[in-house]
């Protein structure tokens, strides 16, 4: 091989990992982006609608991180004791998953709301804790689940559940430690809503 | 990338290419281990020391998610308004700042405690609101600032500033959001373990590395 082939070579190789480099952080780093500019909506105190639509592009950004195939913000009506999805991203046309109703105390949502616990089940259907009739699904059925309680004031006001990692990989504390930073700020929003 | 006429040229690029990006994926790396360290924080006991530990901790991890060299967090006196010196780590952390004083309003810490607005300045000395006094007095050179407030329940707890980012770099607007955001959520879980401690009077004397009483060195 002559030095100019290998110098060739070296340079497809390196843009070849700098892309999947690239690729793997931009992710991150929108997810970032998209909460700060969140938590700016919350501290100048913009109208409600504003700082949801904010609360609803870091939730787009979250799943992109996490590799997860959808995810939801389900919020506790507690006169009825139910579990309402008032954010979920991606959004199917027809908008199926939004205002859709579950039993507070049942799933994993009720699990993480009774306990005030994030929990990871990567092995989603073998847990105790599943509840095929309340547990969010996708077309293609649901293997992993990771679902962060959201609080304002010490109050549980509900949770953020994120379904099925991508390539049927494995949530992890990383996705549990970005979930829990978006759940402070959504928090924040929920307890200034409800007052 | 395309490969132009000179190839050594544009290896030489690519690998640049690489180092800043695997020191952008170190820096989140080292965002979400803050995050983590925070939210544990937070389910921790309240005292003075566990303070520290967490201001510590948010400044090393403040410093090498954004690849700067040096830092320091100042928490404000809320009797005189001056900002005192309660946190240093770094490359050339000064452990001789602890405890130290910056009237009302000057500097670049005075600035964003002013306006509780993060700031980002790549050259310190052309800016009007840096103040060079520390500077001579420490013999130091600040190129390039990036800080932060941190406030918690509505109310500033203090500054956090880093310094002189590494290989000639410029801080940047995603730097920027990285420090906001990590000042943010430190300053409520801050908040939330000790709400009337006024630190400004309590850390003149601590010990370990980047504090008073030990020779300055690597954090």
């Amino acid at each position: 091989m002559s030095a100019a082939g290998g110098v060739d070579e070296e340079i497809l190789a390196l843009s070849v990992r700098n892309e999947q480099i690239r690729s793997q952080i931009s992710g991150l780093r929108e997810f970032v982006d998209s909460l700060q500019r969140l938590v700016e909506a919350l501290d100048q105190s913009r109208e409600d609608d504003v700082v949801m639509s904010a609360l609803d592009e870091s939730l787009a950004h979250a799943v992109l991180a996490t590799g997860a195939a959808v995810a939801v913000l389900l919020v506790l009506d507690e006169d009825s004791s139910e579990l309402v999805t008032v954010l979920a991203r991606p959004l199917h046309e027809d908008g199926q998953l939004l205002w859709r109703r579950s039993p507070a105390a049942s799933g994993f949502a009720g699990w993480a709301l009774r306990q005030r616990q994030p929990l990871i089940a990567n092995d989603a259907r073998s847990d105790e804790r599943f509840d095929a009739n309340v547990d969010l699904q996708t077309a293609t059925g649901v293997h992993s689940v990771l679902v962060v309680p959201v609080s304002g004031r010490s109050r549980t006001l509900g949770v953020f559940q994120f379904v099925n990692k991508s390539d049927h990989g494995m949530f992890d504390e990383d996705d549990q430690t970005l979930v829990a930073l978006m759940s402070r700020f959504a928090g924040e929003l929920m307890h200034r809503m409800s007052r | 990338m395309p490969i132009d006429d000179d190839p050594h040229a544009t290896l030489a690029a690519l690998r640049a290419e690489q180092r800043d990006l695997l020191g952008e994926a170190d820096g989140l790396r080292r965002f979400i281990a803050c995050m983590r360290s925070l939210i544990d924080a937070a389910r921790s006991r309240q005292d003075v020391a566990e303070v520290y530990k967490v201001l510590d901790d948010v400044l090393d991890n403040a410093i090498r998610a954004v690849n700067a060299r040096d830092g320091s967090i100042l928490v404000p006196d809320q009797r005189t308004r001056e900002l005192v010196f309660a946190a240093v780590r770094g490359d050339d952390p000064h452990a001789e700042l602890l405890g130290r004083r910056l009237p009302h309003g000057e500097g670049i810490a005075g600035w964003v405690a002013e306006t509780r607005r993060a700031a980002i300045v790549n050259n310190a000395p052309a800016d009007d609101r840096f103040y060079p006094g520390l500077d001579r007095e420490l013999d130091y050179k600040t190129h390039s600032i990036l800080a932060a407030p941190l406030i918690g329940g509505g109310r500033l707890l203090g500054v956090v500033e880093v310094l002189n980012k590494r290989d000639g770099q410029f801080f940047s607007v995603g730097n920027k959001n990285l420090l906001s955001l990590m000042c943010r959520f430190a300053g409520e879980v801050l908040y939330a373990m000790v709400r009337d401690l006024d630190l400004s009077r309590t850390r003149t004397t601590a010990t370990g590395s980047g504090r008073a009483g030990q020779p300055a060195g690597n954090a």
